[in-house]
């Protein structure tokens, strides 16, 4: 039976007619199964009408029928949270079925009543759920570590007084592992939520979860995984150890277990104190991260952008898989650009030239956001290895001369920035970038040449000519594009005085006559003060108008140490796509950082990083605190 | 971190279905302004302070899932794709309206299970199949839900003990896996592995140096590029390709009564495996003893046993060029493609050329003269070459054409606009009977089955798929 004819117009009073067809004629209930599947389509689709037969659900609750059940079950979800007062007379039919013999119907109905956030409900689910803890089936357990999260979430201090989190504590020692990791699930849940409790686990405990692991099924291990990092190892070879064991579930076929495993190993990393086994460790995620490109896009762009994460740290991991970073035509943009910035790490003096080719390859391509990308990365290469810029720039000029407008701006904005790093070298290229002074249109690439044109005033033949072309303009500009020529002109006068006196005048007076930014004016007025007072003196104004710039490098790029830290203990997380701390993403969200130890390596994020929060004393002193401590050494799964 | 709500909607963003998991979700409008507001690369979006919202289109229906803001990006993500999984196995892809309309409540009792307290918890196909009952037509052809459906939850609970015993001591299986449906029992015994391989290449483009020796000395300067698996059918000069990369996936089909042990051997020739990735069933001691072999208890039905990556493998059996500025006034593009003579194939299915340029600055594509198949401009910069049904091997078309420019292009230095050529092309196939890595299956048999008739021997079969992808040929 299909659905779809259910749908047209439900009416409340024909469905009740069904519902309430004589028993004996309903065979195996198809009537009653027919209608409420009907109620439940009408149900999804907003239809509140459905309302008026909360009686007579009720009463198919009672029919020895699961299917039933079930459906009758959905249909209380959706309608107690909206009508209190008919929900009151479900309660005793489902405090009865919490005693059912069937574990199923147990645990449907334990789910159903949790479901229902009521106060009313809470109360009476306090005492069967302690019950339901320690079920005999472990499904009915499972739902029941569920069931005590989901009523800490609407009533935390009935629960906290209520003992049900040391019942909880206790499936930890259950020896059924889908209970186990539902138990872990719940307490995370409620310790993440929680201003007080605080999860902690113990070594002894942290290797029993490992051990089972391989029992457990994909989402468990995602639970598992994430509850060890509660675990703060004491000890290098605790920490070593650990990380071993975990390291065959890299090989899992779930993305989400495998960035949580890279997760815990990176972390146990930091409690680690032998270098060539972090190494060795750290070498064995690159296999597995290539694999998660074979995924949807969506996976493969939360894997790329922890792939950047992993190689901030570790740069060499995948050194010898960058082909596979290569970008295809088809790709999305957001998976293109960042794979260029991988390519950006993975580069060296190695691989430069393949991966130049490759750059030169992107900047023809259509989208051209991409290609001002590809171009910014050679330009960022010349800078990033001292050896390969001469052909970087070979490369650029290559792209010069492609003559296309955006392209010859991206490029001029690169090269300044080569000037930048390398000066008074590579001149030569001057004279190609002056060519294409025509294609600038853009404040930045504008702003670019100018200060290229300042910088080299003595070099370039025609300089003061470049510079009037440009001042020609000077009153349309953007404030970026009249401070450069400003500079610019103050350059070329100091540099070359007979062929810049005129334009300097002018200039000046337009900066601190005629404009109406404050910025500007002030360095204006700057420029005049400092060239007339020390006419005498050209050499502090030569000082101070030509003084080295401080160098750049691509390492400003990189995140700092304490950043790094936090989002790599966040591996996988919004924060660790964005590649940004979770303060500047959402307020008010706990900062991860690495808890105290006598194994933690000392690193400058950590040296200065306040004292660990989690002292004994500071947090009241719940169950879920030190909920392993009580269960002793090595007895976490024995019955 | 939890799921707040499930919802699928067209893709025109009308609501279809709706499964609330907390209080007060987003609800679908919310999720809708957010993806209106959203750039392409926003794969998770920010709904409100702490809400996410992660989303995927399948079968020209979306997927939202609003998430809490602490949620690993790659659980909702995962989520989604065992969802989909999920659905196409009860409703058969693709997914439509109609389907989900009909299956309203079926879908319900499936979250119901899949997600606990809005963590994802049970997505295995196989312990839903036990739990969530089949209502659709389909249901008489498969095992309904046994009276008392309570029996058969053992196969996702009591599974801690037993699948213990089993990593441990194969040999005394207990019958209970967590992910095998439990008293499977078929009239015919069948086991089947397919191996698929995707292949991705991009071959740059031929250098303007060997072009114009191609030229000096005829229209085609033959340089053989055999291999061990193919000889060449046309004489081309090609560049080698950038990158060669297969993903390879290994499915089982098991229709095996009772709980059956089976061991397949794989062999990949001298390649490296990267990254190989299991399904929870596949014994990973065994492949560390002996890497190749998968010795396991499968679910019943279809499963991927393994999946994995080599790089640096053939080009696959089809092979194309594309050259640029031919012609009298030389403004003519020419594109070939053609099928190498591979052992053991006769013929490739679905071959299709895609050609793309720059629809900023191409108008048309004029004078297209295609040896066979059929061009036709199909969307935005596009143009697409199809060859339907089977095409044979050692076979070659060619595609000629000009493309017209733009009127409103401004005129370089020169005060001409230069002549647009295609950027690529990207080749698509499906070839059966082969596996672009070599890779090749050594043996499969059953080791053992507790409740496996001994006499009745299964039906085995091996296919192999080679999906030619994205072969990017850069012009």
């Amino acid at each position: 039976m299909s659905d779809a004819k259910f749908f047209a117009k439900g009416k409340a009073a024909e469905l009740r007619i069904e519902l309430l067809a004589d028993q004996k004629k309903d065979k195996n209930y198809m009537r009653r199964k027919t209608a409420l599947k009907r109620i439940v389509a009408n149900m999804t689709m907003n239809n509140n009408e459905m309302i008026q037969l909360f009686p007579d659900v009720l009463d198919c609750i009672r029919l020895d029928s699961l299917e039933i059940k079930k459906m009758c079950f959905l249909y209380l979800i959706n309608y107690c949270r909206l009508k209190p007062e008919l929900a009151n007379k479900a309660l005793p039919v489902l405090l009865d079925d919490l005693r059912d013999r069937s574990p199923l119907i147990r645990a449907l109905a334990l789910r159903t009543i949790s479901c229902i956030p009521l106060p009313v409900f809470n109360e009476a689910l306090v005492d069967p759920l302690g019950r339901l803890l320690r079920d005999p089936d472990p499904y009915v357990r499972k739902t029941a570590a569920f069931g005590v999260a989901k009523l800490w979430a609407s009533d935390a201090p009935l629960v906290e007084k209520s003992g049900l989190i040391q019942g909880v504590n206790q499936l930890l020692v259950d020896s059924n592992p889908t209970v186990v990791s539902a138990g872990l699930a719940a307490l995370t849940d409620v310790t993440d939520k929680s201003e007080g409790m605080k999860l902690a686990i113990g070594y002894q405990d942290a290797s029993k979860l490992v051990q089972i692991l391989g029992d457990c099924n994909e989402w468990s291990q995602t639970y598992i995984l994430s509850a060890l990092m509660a675990y703060t190892p004491q000890d290098p070879a605790e920490a070593l150890l650990m990380a071993e064991r975990l390291s065959p579930r890299l090989q899992h076929a779930n993305a989400s277990v495998v960035l949580g495993t890279i997760r815990v190993i990176l972390y146990m990393t930091h409690y680690i104190s032998d270098d060539t086994a972090i190494q060795g460790l750290v070498k064995r995620f690159g296999p597995p991260l290539v694999t998660l490109l074979s995924k949807p896009h969506e996976i493969q762009y939360v894997a790329l952008r922890n792939c950047l994460l992993i190689l901030q740290q570790y740069p060499h991991i995948l050194q010898n898989d960058i082909k596979v970073f290569f970008c295809k035509y088809n790709d999305p943009i957001y998976i293109k650009a960042t794979k260029l910035e991988i390519i950006f790490l993975l580069a060296s003096e190695d691989n430069i030239k393949e991966i130049l080719r490759e750059l030169r390859e992107y900047a023809s391509e259509i989208d051209v956001q991409f290609v001002r990308k590809a171009v910014r990365a050679i330009g960022k290469l010349a800078i990033k290895i001292d050896a390969a810029t001469r052909y970087c720039i070979d490369t650029l000029l290559d792209l010069v001369a492609t003559r296309v407008s955006y392209i010859v701006q991206e490029a001029t904005v690169v090269i300044k920035n080569i000037f930048r790093k390398y000066p008074n070298q590579y001149e030569s290229i001057i004279s190609v970038l002056c060519k294409n002074l025509d294609s600038l249109d853009e404040p930045e690439a504008k702003a670019a040449m100018i200060w290229i044109i300042g910088e080299y005033a003595d070099r370039i033949e025609n300089s003061d000519q470049l510079l009037d072309e440009f001042l020609f303009t000077f009153k349309e500009e953007t404030i970026e594009v009249q401070l450069a020529l400003l500079t610019a002109t103050v350059k070329l006068f100091i540099q070359r005085p007979a062929k810049g006196q005129e334009l300097v005048l002018q200039v000046l007076k337009w900066s601190t006559e005629d404009t109406d930014n404050p910025d500007l004016r002030d360095r204006g007025y700057m420029y005049w003060r400092l060239l007339s007072s020390t006419s005498g003196n050209a050499d502090t104004t030569r000082q101070v108008v030509m003084s080295d710039k401080p160098t750049i490098s691509v390492e400003s790029d990189k995140l700092d140490a304490r950043t790094l830290e936090e989002l790599s203990l966040s591996m996988g997380s919004l924060s660790s796509v964005y590649l940004k701390p979770v303060s500047q993403i959402f307020k008010g969200s706990k900062v991860r950082h690495l808890e105290q130890s006598p194994a933690l390596r000392r690193t400058d994020s950590n040296l200065e990083s306040p004292v660990s929060p989690v002292t004994p004393g500071f947090y009241p002193n719940y169950a879920a605190v030190n909920y392993f401590a009580t269960s002793g050494a090595g007895d976490l799964l024995s019955d | 971190m939890s799921i707040l709500a499930v919802y699928i909607t067209d893709i025109n963003g009308q609501q279809l279905f709706e499964y609330p998991l907390s209080d007060s979700p987003p609800t679908n409008k919310m999720l809708q302004v957010a993806l209106r507001d959203a750039s392409a690369d926003d794969i998770v979006l920010r709904v409100s302070s702490d809400e996410l919202l992660f989303h995927r289109r399948q079968d020209s229906l979306d997927f939202l899932i609003p998430c809490s803001s602490s949620m690993p990006a790659l659980v909702p993500l995962e989520f989604i794709s065992h969802l989909i999984k999920v659905l196409h196995d009860y409703f058969q892809p693709p997914l439509s309206r109609p389907k989900i309309e009909k299956n309203y409540s079926t879908i319900m009792m499936l979250l119901n299970e899949m997600i606990e307290d809005g963590y994802p918890f049970v997505t295995e196909e196989n312990a839903l199949r036990d739990l969530v009952p089949f209502t659709d037509g389909l249901s008489k052809y498969l095992p309904t839900l046994p009276k008392g459906a309570a029996s058969s939850l053992k196969s996702i609970t009591s599974s801690g003990l037993s699948s213990k015993s089993f990593s441990s001591d194969s040999s005394s299986m207990r019958s209970n896996v967590p992910w095998r449906r439990s008293n499977v029992k078929h009239n015919n015994n069948e086991l089947y592995v397919d191996i698929q391989e995707t292949l991705s290449v991009i071959i740059p483009a031929v250098s303007p140096m060997r072009q114009l020796l191609n030229s000096v000395n005829g229209t085609s300067n033959p340089v053989p590029t055999a291999s061990a698996f193919y000889t060449p059918a046309v004489p081309q000069v090609l560049a080698e390709p950038i990158v060669a990369i297969a993903h390879g996936s290994v499915f089982a089909t098991t229709k095996l009564s009772g709980v059956p042990d089976i061991q397949l051997i794989l062999s990949f020739g001298n390649r490296v495996l990267e990254g190989p990735a299991f399904h929870p069933c596949v014994r990973l001691a065994r492949w560390r003893e002996r890497p190749g072999t998968l010795s396991f208890v499968p679910p019943d039905g279809k499963c991927c046993l393994l999946q994995y990556t080599i790089s640096g493998v053939e080009s696959g059996p089809i092979g194309g060029d594309l050259k640029t500025g031919l012609g009298p006034m030389k403004d003519e593009f020419e594109v070939r493609v053609w099928s190498r003579v591979p052992r053991n194939v006769k013929f490739v299915e679905n071959l299709r050329v895609e050609v793309v340029f720059d629809s900023e600055r191409v108008q048309n594509v004029k004078g297209t003269r295609a040896s066979s198949g059929e061009f036709n401009i199909e969307q935005k910069g596009v143009g697409v070459w199809r060859f339907p049904g089977k095409t044979p091997m050692g076979w070659n078309a060619s595609l000629r054409g000009t493309m017209v420019v733009s009127e409103d292009l401004e005129a370089g230095p020169d005060g001409t606009v230069p002549q647009e050529f295609p950027k690529y092309i990207k080749i698509s196939y499906d070839c059966q009977g082969m596996l672009v890595s070599g890779t090749k299956v050594e043996s499969l048999r059953v080791v053992s089955g507790k409740g496996l008739d001994d006499r009745a021997k299964p039906y085995k079969g091996v296919k192999y798929l080679t999906h030619g992808k994205d072969i990017i040929i850069r012009g």
